[in-house]
């Protein structure tokens, strides 16, 4: 379903995005049936696309959306669920419009089921190889071919983003031809274009994500995406193509402290940077600072100086391990804690620098 | 595994009583993690609020698993396919039984070599002390054929380099992940290799893109490796087809690397020349060898793909890049993604013995 079309003149971007949130017929080899957290992480993202994309060389001009809620509750427009028959239709939509010109944007975001074997491949709802013994893999479309595929679109600029595992079948189940087809056909000569394809995880690995909330490397993502690997460039924050790479930075350092499980996103076929969103602002930066065990306790006060402090004083969690400070900008700053019965941390003094940093006191 | 307020014990049948497990729990009303090590069959005791834990079990079969569980008055009993594994959960799940789980957390890269459930520290290669944002080369061994697990902290890469590379070199990024990366003797190319990869690393900071590229491929005769790597570079960027006889200059100089082939053939698709000659390229790619390089790998994937299905494509060569899609499915499937060159998943043996020969038969 087309959630948002807005006229824009020239240069425009168009997004499909889809969240499988519910695999009624998943075999349980291949994971959990309930998966609210993909349908939270495609509505957070269609979202993002809807209130905050920044693009004033291309704004967003239409955006489909085909979602299979589960147990997430959706208050959103009516859409389709997300079955293949309706990711085929709405990413023809989508091509289509993407298609008009080579001046326009265009970002595909998957949220579901993945598996990696040969190539990588991404299940529908109505993936059900139980009951589609003649064609078992009914309802799955090879992402790599869609991929090659979207090199027809003329839309030099195409960010792809799959947030799926990608985890292996087990060995004893029948697992993809070479045949699964993409959601377009690969084409021999694609259009010049700078189209970083970005998974959440590496080959084999799975994806995280807690029920009902966004899953780890959509937030991150949508951390990056905020602003916060912009960089300074010609007088203005920029966030370019090639700064979808740092998705991984902010993965690693929150999954190091314990934030989120670890995982390590993929970038893949990128080697360019296209200036993509701009901002007013510098960019928001984010201090994971964890309180020596002297002041660990529920009932310490963080107090932060600088260019971008918050006002007034943290109180320490939960979780008790560390605060998590929102900086206006990054910057020297000066941390000092105060535990619950007078005891004392700090003062350190670190430079803070984007997207996100961690502290020691 | 049952775990109560009291405490904590963990079952497996496929390990020896007493096996040690290093646990991690950490909840809201825990000022800090609980860590200890339980044994099979035995009872850590603990003092648990009832609320909301994580609790993480580093096992020496199945890795590092980890379940959130609200814990009240009564037992929970958990299964370990119930838990999630967790990522870098190879080093405990390679590491001989009986290692000490808490061993992993010390800030020093080891290398190890064996198999899986047969692992041993390498005696001639000294543990290393490194630090985020660091690069250090790896003191040679006797046989780089030979699999390694390298540890870093709780993290590990099991990796095969192979046997003729000059030197290998751990990469220890400043988010804290680390790498091995086998050097190309040339350090403009490995620079750029690891801006594909990742983008992030710190010699990164000196690439020029594609002028790096370009003066790697006017030196292919001293690093033919590194000249495969600025290949690939300038098809991602699209600006392989203004060097298009550099490119056919390489798969006709250095005929039994299929790296080459696979740019030539790529290279050719970009200039839009007949899918047929891009066609023959993949074949004498898949017929050479394996690339030396994964996104090699992938690309000759995708370029047999796209011509497999193109209908411009003569009936034989779809036939025979089918045939080619099917031998390299296997090597695809079990590629290991930590790692540029192509090698494969400890434990995999995706290239059974075969009597098809592996040498060039030529264009």
């Amino acid at each position: 379903m087309r959630i948002v079309e807005r006229p824009v003149a020239g240069a425009a971007t168009h997004a499909f995005v889809v969240g499988v949130g519910e695999y009624p017929n998943l075999p349980p080899e291949l994971g959990p049936r309930d998966l609210s957290s993909a349908a939270a992480s495609a509505v957070a993202f269609a979202d993002w696309l809807e209130k905050a994309y920044q693009n004033p060389a291309a704004p967003l001009a239409t955006l489909e959306l085909v979602l299979t809620p589960g147990a997430f509750p959706y208050a959103g427009p009516p859409v389709e669920r997300a079955t293949i028959d309706h990711i085929r239709a709405r990413f023809k939509a989508f091509f289509d419009a993407a298609n008009q010109s080579a001046h326009n944007v265009a970002i595909f975001y998957f949220a579901g089921h993945g598996v990696a074997e040969s190539a990588s491949f991404l299940l529908a709802e109505d993936f059900d190889p139980a009951h589609n013994q003649a064609d078992p893999w009914f309802g799955a479309f090879s992402m790599d071919k869609t991929y090659l595929g979207l090199g027809r679109c003329q839309a030099a600029v195409q960010l792809i983003f799959v947030e799926a595992c990608r985890t292996r079948s087990p060995d004893d189940f029948d697992t993809p031809g070479i045949d699964v087809p993409g959601l377009a056909s690969p084409t021999k000569n694609p259009v010049q274009r700078d189209a970083p394809l970005v998974f959440a995880c590496e080959a084999g690995q799975p994806a995280y994500g807690e029920p009902g909330r966004p899953a780890s490397f959509t937030q991150a993502l949508l951390h990056v995406l905020a602003g916060a690997a912009a960089e300074k460039r010609a007088g203005a924050w920029e966030l370019g193509t090639d700064h979808l790479a740092r998705v991984g930075d902010v993965l690693a350092v929150w999954s190091k402290h314990e934030l989120v499980p670890t995982q390590y996103p993929e970038v893949t076929r990128s080697g360019r940077s296209t200036p993509l969103l701009r901002f007013a602002e510098p960019p928001r930066v984010e201090a994971i600072v964890r309180p020596s065990p002297a002041v660990a306790s529920p009932g310490a006060r963080l107090h932060v100086e600088g260019p971008g402090a918050p006002a007034g004083e943290l109180p320490l969690g939960p979780p008790a391990r560390r605060w998590r400070v929102p900086l206006v900008k990054g910057g020297t700053y000066t941390f000092s804690a105060t535990g619950p019965a007078g005891e004392q941390a700090g003062p350190t003094t670190e430079h803070v620098a984007a997207p996100c940093q961690v502290v020691e006191l | 595994m049952r775990v109560s307020s009291h405490g904590l014990e963990v079952f497996d049948r496929s390990l020896a009583p007493g096996t040690p497990l290093a646990y991690t729990i950490e909840g809201d009303a825990l000022p800090e993690a609980a860590r200890g090590v339980v044994r099979i069959g035995q009872r850590a005791e603990l003092d648990l609020q009832p609320g909301v834990y994580l609790v993480t079990l580093t096992h020496p079969r199945l890795g590092r698993l980890a379940k959130r569980l609200e814990i009240g008055h009564d037992e929970a009993l958990v299964r370990f396919s119930e838990m999630i594994e967790e990522r870098r959960s190879r080093p405990t799940a390679l590491a001989p039984e009986g290692l000490d789980p808490e061993a992993a957390a010390a800030p020093r890269v080891e290398a190890w070599t064996g198999r899986p459930g047969a692992w041993t520290p390498d005696p001639t290669c000294p543990a290393l002390a490194v630090a985020d944002g660091q690069i250090c080369p790896l003191p040679p061994v006797a046989d780089w054929g030979r699999v390694f697990v390298l540890r870093h902290g709780e993290q590990a890469v099991a990796v095969r380099i192979p046997a003729d590379t000059p030197r290998v070199d751990v990469v220890v990024s400043r988010s804290g992940r680390t790498r091995l990366r086998p050097a190309a003797r040339d350090p403009q190319a490995d620079a750029l290799l690891d801006y594909m990869v990742g983008g992030y690393v710190v010699e990164s900071a000196t690439v020029r893109g594609g002028a790096d590229a370009r003066q790697l491929i006017d030196r292919e005769r001293q690093s033919p490796a590194g000249a495969a790597v600025g290949a690939y570079y300038l098809l991602r960027t699209g600006e392989a087809v203004d060097v298009l006889d550099d490119y056919a200059a390489l798969a006709h100089n250095f005929p039994l690397v299929p790296d080459f082939w696979v740019t030539w053939g790529w290279a050719q698709l970009h200039a839009g020349r007949p899918g047929v000659d891009a066609a023959d390229a993949f074949l004498c790619a898949v017929d050479t060898g394996v690339p030396l390089y994964r996104e090699g790998l992938e690309l000759l994937r995708d370029g047999i793909d796209v011509l497999r299905e193109d209908e411009a494509t003569p009936a034989d060569r779809r036939e025979a890049l089918h045939a080619a899609l099917l031998r390299l499915s296997p090597l695809l499937r079990a590629l290991e993604p930590d790692c540029p060159v192509t090698t494969w998943r400890c434990g995999e043996t995706p290239d059974p013995p075969s009597r098809r020969g592996r040498t060039n038969p030529g264009p």
